[in-house]
């Protein structure tokens, strides 16, 4: 009835315009300001980007359901990483972002128990079940790695590293993005992989 | 690494094929995790010198599935790693067309139910001296894959098969000749495109044949890599007489620009699937000379005009017919006392009827901007989206529990502090307002009118709004324009029209009546909306906000009392608005989530729950189908309910002529029912579809408002 193929006019370029700006709003990118966060950890407490200026963070989006992560926590992997960059003040923060219902989430009893079983090393544990920090960084993967400079810009996003497998043996001699960046970053030198893929299993939002 | 040593094994494996005949193509098939996997081959042996086809065939558990070399937004491509004997080199995978599969807001690209992955292995001419005329070649794979649901299981299995090697070749296995041609026949047809880059968005032009196009068919881009278009974005497409424009938005992610685009076209139409890729390097350019350089045809707005004008024509007539809609009546009947107002006063109606029209524009502008912007970031809703949050319905039922005790009387807006002008333009005394506050109710009236109106898609605004919502921004927001300024011509034209103005009854005292009696339908619409509530949470939540409403209602009466007093005490006065307040936030906090209905579209008795899945499986049993887009929100879905359907005439056709119904109920949002009703066109129910049986083609869309004899003329194939 209605030819669409025929309807294309002026407005063509308008929309665009229109279009351009609806949706640039403030999307994770590598060299501009991390999206705010706001989020409780396991133990009750609050932690938002703001109070950690000065510092770097690494967010590592967590569900121990998932053989990606596991893959990183069965070789020991993940825990060595966070007490290598947490004994030099890093703030490492994991976040839980499956939701009430889903496979994944951590009620508060729970994400302390896998914790300790786990032996994370992480600074806290953030339950965004209500994925409002997930969404903000449009983390995709568990897990998804995001490292953010003492200055609050985003540094690197993406994969852990550059095997995108779930065979622990493929740990070694694997390139560890998130340490490239945070020893760039730290010495003061650009960052060299900015944005990679992350891969995992998808969040469950 | 592998213990696996071919040579060896070879003179034992001649010696044990002996004893096979026929030899088995098909390795032993592995189960696994969710899903069953084998190494099969069309053909029967090997000739030196020529290649031969394999495939690794996984049958998957319902529910679950694979993925693409490209996986999307998570998940992982199977891999698969070759054990062959010397000499033998096996080829890259031939990846069949993926499917997208959603999971929340996240895209994924991949397989479900079957999957044959294809690779040619290259026998040389010059195979070692060992293996003769009626050896067994074994061919060897390690394969990994990440199965997933909504959990994710890794898997592997090591699969064999062996074929005799030949002078000549033997006849192929049919079973698995068939498996592989369908496998090739997904192959894409490599295309030429135009990529562009303006801003955060691809443009895409791709020529193609127009017998491809046909009946507008659903098209997909699926990128080849990663971080080059926001898979789960929504794809914006244009069809033209040779080909299509896509639109795709860029991965923001991506920290550099990306050099080139390259991906797989899949069109899913009453035809075979067809498939062609492309792989271009982008172009960076103004939007200007972009529109310029790849669409000469479009910038003749004189070719295009009579298309989009026809459909301003058709969303302003639908505009006309939702003041008739049920669900605008009540609002309406608002106007009506606006309207009588201004009988004597020509000037005034004028003023007062383009108020009401700004009042129109403005609500339905928001509701648009809303819902475009909500799509934008890929939400799948349709019109009526507004309906389907418990939130906004305890609110709108709030609202019409205050207009209805404003009409009965109960308390007055506009005596005290708050000057916001009255709901019906009058006062008990019919005192006439003031000419500011009257433009204000109007305004208000008209806007109220717009929220109230949006479930009911009259049957022009249907395919109107559908076709919107797959427009840009500019051309949706104009068709929106268009059903606002049709719902809203009458009263804005009635100005103009002094003697259907002298026509209407004098001012009197029957309009305190009327205004009274019009508070029954707004009872009634709040009553409605706790009904539709009710389907979105449990009867208790359902409950809990009327009697909040009742408390509302006593707080109202308290207000009442206060504005009538002589004396007026302050704390009667706090007490009143204390008591409101509590019944207004009770009545829209949010429900408990474990209250909240999970799924609304569950079937009953006569009606089976709808998914694309059954509609197949019913149709390749040649059974005749007929499905029911339907939401507890939408009154013209329940007219036709009631008319049509519950009727015993309709019953019996049903069951005489064994039709399977299947109802899609889209009370809640729901991704899978609006991707069906989007690829039908529209953007809200009802919608009806009527599939005949062992007809193949797409279904019969019947109309929005039913009639028995248009159900049985659907059924006999007229």
């Amino acid at each position: 009835m209605l030819t669409t193929s025929k309807f294309k006019s002026l407005f063509f370029i308008a929309a665009f315009a229109l279009l351009a700006t609806a949706t640039a709003q403030a999307a994770p990118k590598v060299g501009k300001p991390a999206p705010e966060f706001k989020g409780t950890d396991s133990l009750g407490k609050t932690h938002d980007l703001a109070q950690y200026r000065g510092k770097y963070i690494v967010l590592e989006w967590l569900n121990h359901g998932c053989p990606y992560v596991q893959k990183h926590y069965d070789s020991q992997n993940m825990q060595k990483l966070q007490t290598e960059w947490t004994k030099k003040g890093v703030v490492w923060l994991s976040v839980v972002s499956s939701a009430k219902g889903k496979q994944g989430n951590e009620e508060g009893v729970d994400a302390n128990a896998a914790a300790k079983e786990k032996g994370s090393h992480a600074t806290a544990i953030l339950l965004d079940s209500g994925g409002a920090i997930g969404k903000a960084y449009e983390a995709q993967t568990t897990p998804h790695m995001f490292v953010i400079d003492s200055k609050g810009t985003l540094v690197y996003s993406g994969a852990i590293d550059d095997r995108p497998s779930t065979e622990t043996d493929d740990v070694n001699g694997a390139k560890n993005y998130v340490s490239a960046a945070l020893t760039a970053s730290m010495a003061g030198k650009p960052v060299e992989v900015k944005t990679t893929k992350s891969y995992g299993c998808g969040v469950h939002y | 690494m592998h213990p696996f040593s071919p040579k060896l094994l070879g003179p034992a494996l001649a010696l044990f094929s002996l004893l096979l005949v026929p030899l088995p193509a098909r390795a032993n098939p592995v189960q696994s995790d969710h899903l069953q996997v084998a190494l099969v081959s069309p053909a029967t042996s090997v000739v030196r010198g020529q290649p031969v086809t394999v495939g690794v065939h996984f049958e998957l558990e319902a529910g679950w599935h694979l993925y693409w070399k490209n996986p999307g937004d998570s998940g992982e491509a199977p891999r698969f790693k070759w054990i062959l004997p010397e000499g033998l080199t096996a080829g890259p995978i031939v990846w069949p067309a993926p499917r997208a599969l959603p999971m929340g807001p996240l895209l994924n690209y991949g397989y479900e139910k079957e999957l044959l992955l294809p690779v040619t292995i290259q026998i040389p001419a010059e195979l070692a001296p060992e293996w003769n005329e009626g050896d067994v070649l074994p061919i060897t794979v390690a394969a990994r894959w990440l199965v997933c649901h909504e959990t994710c299981v890794p898997g592997q299995a090591d699969l064999k098969i062996t074929l005799p090697v030949r002078t000549s070749l033997t006849p192929a296995n049919e079973i698995h000749t068939a498996l592989f041609k369908l496998a090739e026949q997904e192959q894409p047809k490599r295309i030429a495109a135009r990529v562009i880059q303006e801003t955060d968005h691809f443009i895409v032009d791709l020529n193609l044949d127009p017998a491809a196009l046909v009946d507008k068919p659903l098209v997909q881009f699926f990128p080849y890599e990663s971080l080059l278009i926001s898979h789960s974005a929504k794809q914006a497409i244009e069809f033209r007489k040779d080909g299509i424009s896509l639109q795709l938005k860029v991965d923001n992610a991506r920290d550099e620009p990306a050099p080139k685009l390259a991906g797989l076209i899949v069109i899913d139409g009453p035809s075979p699937r067809r498939t062609f890729d492309f792989d271009e390097t982008i172009v960076r350019g103004k939007p200007q000379a972009a529109v310029a350089t790849t669409k000469p045809a479009a910038a003749a707005p004189s070719k295009t005009a009579p298309g989009f004008l026809m459909v301003l024509l058709l969303a302003f007539a639908g505009g006309l017919i939702l003041n008739l809609m049920p669900c605008v009546f009540p609002v309406l009947s608002l106007k009506i006392l606006g309207v009588v107002r201004h009988t004597h006063d020509a000037k005034a109606a004028r003023r007062d009827g383009w108020a009401y029209t700004l009042g129109v524009l403005v609500s339905f502008w928001s509701l648009a901007g809303a819902l475009l912007i909500l799509r934008a970031g890929s939400a799948r809703l349709g019109w009526g989206f507004q309906l389907q949050s418990p939130g906004f319905i305890a609110i709108l039922a709030v609202l019409m529990t205050l207009v209805a005790l404003n009409l009965l009387g109960v308390f007055e807006i506009g005596i005290g502090l708050t000057r916001l002008g009255s709901f019906g333009g009058i006062t008990p005394g019919g005192s006439a307002p003031t000419p500011r506050k009257a433009l204000l109710s109007s305004f208000v009236t008209g806007a109220l009118a717009v929220i109230v109106a949006t479930p009911c898609t009259a049957p022009f605004m249907g395919p109107a709004i559908g076709f919107a919502l797959t427009q840009n921004t500019v051309a949706a927001m104009a068709i929106f324009t268009s059903v606002a300024l049709g719902m809203a011509s009458p009263y804005a034209l009635l100005g103009y029209f002094p003697r259907v103005l002298a026509a209407m009854p004098r001012p009197g005292r029957w309009m305190e009546h009327l205004r009274q009696v019009l508070a029954f339908p707004m009872f009634g619409t709040a009553l409605w909306l706790v009904a539709v509530y009710s389907q979105l949470t449990d009867s208790m939540t359902a409950f809990k906000v009327l009697a909040a409403l009742l408390v509302l209602a006593l707080g109202a009466w308290i207000y009442g009392r206060y504005q009538q007093s002589d004396r007026k005490s302050f704390l009667v006065m706090l007490l009143a608005l204390g008591v409101s307040a509590t019944g207004i936030v009770f009545a829209i906090q949010t429900p408990d989530p474990s209250t909240l209905v999970r799924n609304t579209n569950a079937g009953d008795g006569t009606w089976e729950a709808w998914s694309s899945e059954r509609v197949n499986a019913l149709r390749a049993q040649g059974r005749p189908v007929f499905v029911n887009f339907t939401a507890a929100w939408c009154i013209s879905c329940k007219a036709n309910e009631v008319t049509v359907f519950q009727t015993d005439e309709i019953r019996q056709a049903f069951s005489s002529l064994n039709v399977a119904t299947l109802k899609g109920d889209w009370t809640q949002q729901d991704d899978t029912i609006a991707a069906e009703l989007e690829s039908h066109g529209r953007a809200g129910v009802p919608l009806y579809l009527y599939y005949a049986p062992g007809s193949k083609g797409p279904p019969t869309a019947l109309p929005s408002v039913l009639t028995k004899g248009i159900v049985l003329a659907a059924l006999e194939g007229k």
